[in-house]
């Protein structure tokens, strides 16, 4: 049980230290115009990579002391210790398909899809009250962003019938 | 006296009718979306942000105003009703208000914190008028050297002072310094960390990073580490009005908890964690009646929300003066001040000024129409708790999508926005503050710029970086600021060994 909690811990120690890398990496291979004056645009980036690596290996120190992060409370309810895989897969899958609706379906489409998985993931058990008010609720966005608020979105498919 | 004057020509233009209606919307949607569960001001104000884009700059600075007390209204409205075990800003109201309310007075407890708000706002709105121009004044003379030791601070102390662990704040610091070099640089041209990606070029949209960072983190991490329990609404019986005894417990504590507030929001001290927390000891060693402390003490209402107020109008000082954005709410108004083309700091005060006497008197306003409108409706307000968590999930997720896709209307951003809700996960699950991102993502370009600006002038001399006077004071401070907690800790672990 103590060793998993740490794998969790170091991968995210190991993340910070991949960042650091990477920014120290893409920095010396960094394309520095011409006449770019006594400081370039490599200096700060070399100093936020030090800074990064410096940190993720202080962290690294850290866990292997014992000291581990205390995950943030909520508002809503109880933190549990083991990671519910099949609401946050639910949730982040429902969040997936709106950059990919979006500009194909439309605005009220891919809102529609994204309140409708959201809110079933969160345990909206009755599925057509779900469906109807994800639907009106994007109809009112929509029609009060665009029409009320001039804020351009998407009409996608549903264009047809304006 | 010529402040005064122009900020009566900032309620000139400020005072039209049209622009009241606006007042009101901001005022209304604000506090609707700060009494949201789980929406603090900074995520309510950046979730509104694209109502605010198609109406003129006056109209929308007053509309802004007023959603940003409206979301600070609103948050303490919902610590009062709902026990509200981890959100850490609401945590001082809730200490004593949630216990009023369940005691049956809960309108005793919203109305001390809306008057207290109030006047909390109005002096502090005062203070901010007569003060800001005149540090802007003085920021004229702050070289390079001493902004980037200023800014070098503010990064510490956001990364120091919040959370339970200093590294876990520098590391969230450290992730946003990473997003904000992201992009073509300003000055060379050369470009930084974009992959190949044109849409890179341009740099990660702040506006996203927040908006995605607390609602779509946030989404993420309750459905997938909370265990609903459901939450206990307290109903709001009766006004919320005070009575006689209640004004007389309250006015002091409203005043120390401004005197308290404005100065720790002038300094970067990383929101208003810490002046809530310091109002509250303060009434509760002064109360006569400290047996009631942890019972439902109305002066441990009062003192917190007005702190928390007096902070919010003191982080307007270094923002507004000297561009510097102290905590994450700050940050936000930054970012909506850009989306106007308003870019805070000096040349603000001396290249448009009207704009600076507007926003100040929208703040005076957006107060006042918060009072009037808050205490008669603080019933509708209550009912909005009842909504089911998830469709408030939803909704949240839904509109956060929206706020990162129509900045630019690119789907880009939205990949972005993904991207960065995990991080947000992540950094909940591991214990690691957001707000030090953020303000790394925002200042982290504004400190290369002067850190660069300071360096030319000296031709790459790094000992032109510490050479003034006042930059030496800063680095003083700065290695106390790191040092200190240090020390602290050491010593308490030492008395904890004897």
């Amino acid at each position: 049980m103590k060793s998993k909690k740490i794998g969790g811990e170091l991968a995210f120690a190991g993340s910070l230290l991949i960042l650091g890398l990477v920014v120290l990496y893409d920095t010396s291979k960094m394309l520095v115009p011409p006449g770019s004056g006594t400081v370039g645009p490599q200096v700060f980036p070399y100093l936020v990579s030090g800074f990064v690596i410096f940190i993720s290996i202080a962290l690294f120190i850290q866990i292997f002391r014992g000291n581990l992060g205390v995950p943030e409370g909520t508002e809503f309810g109880e933190v549990v210790e083991k990671t519910d895989f099949k609401s946050l897969a639910m949730v982040a899958g429902s969040m997936l398909t709106y950059p990919l609706l979006i500009e194909r379906a439309g605005f009220i489409i891919a809102t529609s899809v994204v309140f409708f998985g959201v809110a079933y993931a969160y345990g909206a058990k009755n599925l057509l009250k779900n469906l109807l008010i994800s639907i009106i609720f994007s109809f009112i966005v929509y029609f009060s962003f665009s029409k009320g608020l001039n804020v351009s979105l998407p009409a996608g498919i549903l264009g047809v019938f304006e | 006296m010529s402040s005064f004057n122009a900020l009566l020509e900032g309620f000139a233009s400020a005072l039209t009718l049209n622009n009241l209606l606006f007042g009101l919307i901001g005022t209304i949607l604000g506090t609707l979306v700060g009494v949201l569960p789980g929406i603090g001001p900074a995520l309510a104000i950046a979730l509104l942000l694209p109502i605010t884009y198609s109406v003129s700059p006056a109209s929308a600075l007053i509309m802004f105003a007023a959603i940003y007390y409206g979301a600070m209204y609103g948050g303490s409205t919902t610590s009062i009703l709902l026990n509200t075990p981890g959100e850490s800003g609401s945590v001082i109201t809730a200490l004593e208000g949630h216990q009023m309310a369940k005691r049956g007075r809960a309108g005793s407890a919203l109305a001390t914190a809306a008057i207290g708000s109030f006047i909390a706002g109005t002096i502090a709105t005062a203070i901010l008028a007569f003060t800001a121009p005149s540090l802007a004044e003085w920021a004229f003379k702050v070289t390079a050297a001493d902004f980037f030791a200023l800014m070098l601070i503010a990064f510490t102390t956001v990364g120091t002072l919040l959370g339970n662990s200093m590294l876990r704040g520098m590391a969230s610091l450290g992730v946003g310094l990473v997003i904000g070099l992201v992009g073509s640089d300003l000055q060379s041209g050369a470009v930084r960390l974009t992959f190949g990606n044109l849409h890179a070029i341009d740099g990660i949209e702040t506006v996203t990073v927040i908006v995605s960072l607390f609602a779509l983190g946030e989404a993420l991490y309750i459905a997938g580490r909370a265990k609903a329990t459901g939450w206990s609404i307290i109903p709001m019986k009766g006004k919320a009005i005070m009575t006689r005894q209640d004004f007389k417990r309250s006015w002091r504590p409203w005043l120390r908890g401004t005197v308290i507030g404005f100065p720790l929001g002038v300094v970067p001290a990383g929101g208003s964690e810490v002046p809530t927390f310091l109002s509250y000891a303060a009434e509760k060693s002064l109360s006569k009646n400290k047996d009631e402390f942890g019972k439902g003490a109305i002066e441990g209402v009062a003192g917190p929300e007005a702190a928390n107020n007096a902070n919010a109008a003191g982080a307007l000082v270094p923002l507004l003066a000297l561009g510097l954005p102290t905590s994450a709410t700050a940050a936000v108004i930054l970012v909506a001040l850009q989306t106007y083309n308003i870019q805070p700091g000096p040349m603000l005060f001396s290249t448009n000024p009207e704009i600076v006497w507007t926003l100040i008197a929208s703040l005076f306003i957006g107060n006042t129409l918060l009072l009037a409108l808050n205490l008669p409706l603080v019933r509708v307000w209550a009912k909005l708790l009842n909504i089911p968590r998830p469709y408030l999930f939803s909704g949240i997720t839904a509109f956060a999508l929206m706020g990162a896709y129509v900045v630019n209307n690119a789907i880009f951003d939205l990949w972005i926005a993904l991207g960065v809700g995990v991080i947000g996960f992540t950094f909940r699950r591991f214990g690691v503050p957001i707000t030090p991102l953020i303000i790394g993502v925002i200042l982290g370009p504004m400190a290369e710029l002067q850190m660069r600006r300071a360096l030319q002038i000296s031709g790459g001399e790094f000992s032109a970086l510490y050479a003034t006077s006042m930059s030496k004071i800063l680095y003083v401070i700065l290695f106390v600021v790191i040092i200190g907690p240090l020390v602290w800790n050491f010593k308490k672990k030492l008395d904890i060994k004897k």
